[in-house]
């Protein structure tokens, strides 16, 4: 009994040390990998909700407005403008005005800085007239099918949707560039080139568009001409 | 005497192995949870590029890097940067200005553009070497006043 007695002491004085140490060093490393994975977890988490540093603004109209906060809508989409004491205000001619002056349908930028939960906490609130804003401009690309000769009139055929055509009008304020944004002139438009067309609704012609400018994707510099040969 | 040193043999050797048996089994179970946590680390890594909102606006043909959508800037002059298909037409206009350019050969873009006081709301489009189009639309705030 006395020699089982010592076998297993001296097992255990043996064994056991070194097997707690690994299952301790083997902890260690997991309690060091979740630590690892808690921080980065926390740093992306910090990136994605805290406050923005960098001014943003907001345009759209006022759908409802009161003493701490201001809803706009743009494009069916609407926001939440947060105002506080120290919003600053300025009328449409760029003076500047007060909250009382700001009513439900007023077009408005606001200015300021966003917080966690995407609000604006307005610092400057314009007035604007949304519709002088409105970008006007569309990128056609297509072919030419028809060149007036009595006027400065091209009429295009979309590449994508042939059942549509512009009637585009140029004039000397026209840009007109080849593929290399090298400027051409209107006579290098010819029938069935590629272009691509910078248009914008005509104001004074109905369903005619005026180009601001012209890439023309098919115009290749001409070659010099080869000197005819003289008969004898 | 000879009985009991057997015995006592045989014990510690079972003793011996149930122990060691225990240890392997804990031990491959402790490296079992290692590795696991090792493959979630590299995912986790890996993710930032969908959480993080890095990108103002994009689709599938089109992404503009910079200026983030929304941005008020006290300049009047922005290069918007961003990737499309290699080799495509880019028109940015303004409401008053166009600029255009061309994505180089692994699609990237850098292209200047004007802005109008206040805010200017830009369409970048895109028409690859196939004539396929697609158009962002975006709003910059050129603003000097202190916000």
């Amino acid at each position: 009994m006395k020699l089982i007695a010592f076998l297993l002491l001296i097992f255990n004085l043996t064994c056991t040390p070194a097997l707690a140490v690994d299952a301790t060093t083997s902890s260690d490393k997991q309690k060091d990998i979740i630590n690892l994975v808690q921080q980065k977890v926390k740093e992306k988490l910090s990136l994605i909700t805290s406050p923005s540093t960098k001014p943003k603004s907001f345009i759209g109209t006022i759908t409802t407005i009161d003493s701490t906060k201001i809803s706009i809508d743009y494009q069916n989409n609407s926001k939440t403008i947060l105002i506080d004491d120290d919003t600053a205000y300025v009328d449409i001619k760029r003076n500047k005005s007060k909250f009382a002056n700001f009513k439900v349908g007023q077009g408005i930028i606001a200015m300021g800085y966003l917080n966690e939960n995407n609000q604006l906490n307005g610092k400057r609130i314009v007035a604007v007239d949304l519709k002088s804003l409105e970008n006007k401009n569309e990128v056609v690309i297509g072919k030419v099918v028809d060149i007036s000769k009595s006027s400065p009139i091209i009429v295009v055929i979309p590449i994508k949707n042939k059942n549509s055509q512009y009637q585009i009008k140029t004039d000397t304020k026209t840009e007109i560039l080849d593929k290399s944004n090298t400027k051409i002139a209107s006579k290098d438009i010819v029938l069935g080139q590629k272009i691509i067309a910078i248009i914008q609704p005509d104001v004074k012609i109905a369903k005619t568009f005026y180009a601001s400018k012209i890439i023309n994707l098919d115009f290749a510099t001409s070659s010099p001409s080869a000197t005819p040969t003289p008969k004898n | 005497m000879i009985k009991e040193l057997f015995l006592a043999i045989i014990l510690g050797a079972i003793l011996g192995l149930g122990v060691m048996g225990s240890y392997l089994a804990l031990n491959k179970k402790v490296n079992t949870n290692q590795n696991k946590t090792a493959e979630i680390t590299p995912i986790i890594s890996d993710t930032p590029i969908s959480i993080t909102p890095t990108v103002n606006n994009s689709n599938d043909q089109l992404t503009i890097d910079s200026p983030e959508n929304e941005t008020v800037v006290s300049v009047s002059k922005v290069n918007f940067t961003g990737i499309t298909k290699p080799n495509s037409n880019l028109i940015i206009t303004t409401s008053t200005k166009s600029f255009t350019g061309k994505s180089d050969n692994s699609g990237k873009f850098n292209l200047a553009v004007d802005l109008e006081s206040g805010v200017n709301l830009i369409k970048v489009t895109s028409i690859d070497p196939n004539d396929n189009q697609t158009e962002i639309l975006t709003t910059i705030t050129y603003s000097t006043a202190k916000i």
